[in-house]
């Protein structure tokens, strides 16, 4: 016997497919693979102990495990409840996969694109500023069934969970990997207290592994990727990463989001709130990353809000004066048109020009805020501009200079009506890629542990732009309203 | 006509028929709650209950200015930790998020109908009252378009089929053909319940205003 216990006990994962799967008979896959070679090596019996991603570290505080090989990414969050072992046994990078016809060939061909994704991911925080919107799942079989039934063209998920499905024909047929990034290195672990000797040991065989090819050998017969093991077995064959390990070995990944300026006092009103009993999470401000999204989103939803009640009234004006002034086919025409946009829902009319938007030019988060503006007020400026026109025409036995301006003013309660639903819809900007609140507290949310926060800030942000909007557009309409008495 | 839309994947118009079955279902459920909540909600006002009545008209005025699809973000953050009980309740955890989204406007918009209708009744203007009816199937026109907004979270109702079968066609005119399919074909079922309302609008006039006015 090499170490000083008969039995090491292992914590695996049980329902990983070509990792780590209990059918009930037996065990199998890769990491299973390596627990027995390790046990064979050390010359000790082999104890497996299920874990789930929630139970793999406790299991080694508790003392449950001896070591944990269970699918573990090893990034800088963890080194803190465990000591890994290095060199890494494995590597994953996030993946996204896609319908084969959507042609992907670089980050700007996502620009414009949704990818669906499963919350709680650190990579989401690298992937959200790269594509227009992220579809949140809280899972990765919700994710998958997504993607089978065409309700997501593009899932971002662990290469190692996609491993098993790329390898079924029928699914390779219909989908396949466009890009990769967030590449983390796979730890196995021990307790940090009491388990020096083991580490050490293990350290040893990682390394003797990747030398003699062990790990890469285990990894084809398990029929994962190898590219990685691959690297690892030429660095480890060097001889100057025999002599001198420690030069060798990767670090964890460092996934601590840089603190945001705002951090500290956050956590000071966090503390304040949970001392009254109201425990919120404000995590859209801890990290720099997300404060930035943060600010984005406010500005740009804001922005959406003026743009969008200022492009109802101006349409309102146009739409109104033409149809004042339209002869029958015109008059037609506009009616036509006000039907149009009365019967299609909201997010077609958006969704279709945003189509034309980016038909004609280059996708920008530029052009998606100008074409989503341009929707609200076409929508709601039209039937704004309808009712102006109504107006005019009841001014018909005497029109003339100022007539257009008494319409207006006439049409007040209906465009207060349009204003304050333009602010509303606006709100579904975010669906052809606006980078507004919803959309930025949305990605935020997908690397962040704590949501209700996050939604509640989102809903209270919309209730008080409607507030205020209302407010301002009914001392619009009075303002109006007094100029047509005054006259 | 078939050749035409030969550009579009054949199980387009099954996908389509289904997505739009599961609209009507948003918005008969949404339409089902809202009726209650909001008679409920305008009874409580009408009780002159000063604290619940006050209460009431301040949620109704928080409901009225919360759109929809903020309203569908802010349920799935809130819930999707509990998704496996509301499927359990709902069936479709999906669907149940579009429909409580929906149910702000629909309660609100239902509650401020029955006030009026109530108001008028009372005072005797029994017409306008009973204009509250068509006024609450309109509701029903709203809630169907907006259980599009579904698409934005992976619901497969019509606006997601559009969508998704606009994607695989690329920035092609074949692609600009379908939204201006999908545009009119929405414009006619609008249309129609248009049409139903004001048919609706028509019998009742009939049937309880002008007998009362002959009277």
């Amino acid at each position: 016997m090499f170490y000083a216990i008969a039995t090491l006990r292992i914590g695996v994962r049980s329902g990983y497919p070509l990792f780590a799967e209990d059918n009930g008979a037996e065990r199998k896959g890769y990491e299973i693979a390596v627990a027995r070679m390790l046990a064979a090596r050390l010359g000790v019996t082999l104890d497996f102990v299920d874990v789930t991603p929630v139970t793999r570290l406790s299991s080694l505080r508790e003392n449950r495990t001896d070591l944990v090989l269970a699918t573990m990414g090893h990034n800088s969050l963890r080194d803190g409840e465990a000591r890994f072992i290095r060199p890494h046994y494995y590597r994953s990078e996030t993946m996204i996969l896609g319908t084969v016809p959507l042609l992907v060939q670089n980050w700007t061909d996502l620009a414009d694109r949704t990818v669906c994704v499963t919350v709680g991911n650190y990579s989401n925080a690298l992937l959200a500023p790269r594509v227009a919107r992220l579809m949140l799942f809280d899972r990765p079989s919700r994710l998958i069934e997504a993607l089978k039934s065409g309700t997501c063209r593009f899932i971002a998920q662990d290469d190692s969970v996609l491993a098993s499905l790329l390898n079924s024909e029928d699914f390779a047929a219909r989908f396949e990997p466009k890009l990769s990034f967030a590449a983390i290195p796979w730890g196995m672990a021990v307790a940090r207290e009491g388990s020096n000797r083991l580490a050490e040991l293990l350290d040893a065989l990682s390394r003797e592994m990747h030398a003699d090819g062990q790990f890469l050998m285990l990894a084809e017969q398990a029929g994962i990727a190898t590219l990685y093991l691959d690297e690892q077995a030429s660095l480890w064959r060097t001889q100057a990463c025999q002599i001198a390990p420690e030069r060798c070995v990767a670090p964890a990944l460092e996934t601590r989001l840089a603190p945001s300026l705002v951090a500290g006092l956050a956590e000071q009103i966090e503390g304040a709130a949970r001392a009254l009993g109201m425990p919120i999470s404000l995590n859209m401000v801890h990290s720099e990353v997300a404060w930035h999204m943060f600010l984005e989103g406010l500005v740009v939803s804001l922005l959406a809000i003026g743009g969008g009640l200022a492009a109802t009234f101006g349409i309102a004006l146009g739409f109104g004066s033409l149809m004042a002034h339209a002869g029958t086919a015109q008059g037609l025409f506009l009616r036509t048109v006000v039907v149009l946009l009365q019967g299609a829902p909201n997010l077609l009319i958006l969704a279709t020009l945003a189509a034309v938007a980016n038909a004609l030019f280059t996708f920008s988060l530029g052009l998606a805020l100008v074409t989503a503006i341009l929707s609200i007020g076409l929508m709601n400026g039209a039937f704004a501009g309808q009712a102006i026109a109504e107006a005019y025409r009841t001014l018909e036995p005497s029109p003339g200079p100022g007539s257009m301006r008494r319409a207006v003013a006439l049409a007040a309660a209906q465009i207060e009506a349009f204003l304050v639903n333009a602010t509303r819809g606006i709100a579904a900007a975010s669906f052809v890629g606006v980078t507004d609140l919803t959309n930025a507290l949305t990605d935020i949310s997908s690397f962040s542990s704590n949501q209700s926060s996050t939604y509640w800030i989102l809903l209270i942000f919309y209730v008080l732009a409607v507030f205020a909007v209302v407010w301002g557009a009914r001392r619009f309409r009075k303002s109006l309203e007094a100029s047509e008495v005054a006259q | 006509m078939m050749d035409a839309l030969s550009f579009l994947s054949p199980d387009m118009g099954i996908a389509l028929a289904k997505g739009i079955s599961l609209n009507f279902r948003i918005a008969l459920a949404a339409f089902g709650i809202g009726l209650l909540g909001g008679l409920v909600a305008a009874a409580i006002i009408r009780a002159r209950v000063p604290i619940l009545s006050g209460a009431m008209r301040f949620m109704l005025a928080i409901m009225r200015a919360v759109p929809v699809f903020i309203a569908m973000f802010f349920f799935v953050g809130i819930l999707r930790s509990n998704e496996a009980l509301l499927i359990r309740l709902t069936g479709n955890a999906a669907m149940a998020y579009v429909v409580l989204a929906c149910l702000p406007y629909a309660i609100s918009y239902i509650a401020d109908q029955f006030l009026e209708a109530f108001r008028r009744w009372h005072t005797g203007d029994r017409r306008v009252a009973i204009l509250a009816i068509p006024n609450i199937a309109r509701a029903f026109q709203v809630l169907f378009t907006s259980s599009c907004f579904g698409a934005a979270i992976g619901v497969p109702e019509a606006m997601s089929v559009i969508i998704r079968e606009a994607e695989t066609l690329g920035n092609t005119p074949s692609r600009f053909m379908l939204f201006t399919i999908a545009i009119l074909a929405f414009t006619i079922v609008m249309q129609c319940f248009v049409f139903v309302t004001r048919l609706l609008h028509r019998v009742l006039e009939r049937q309880f205003i002008e007998p009362t006015s002959s009277a």
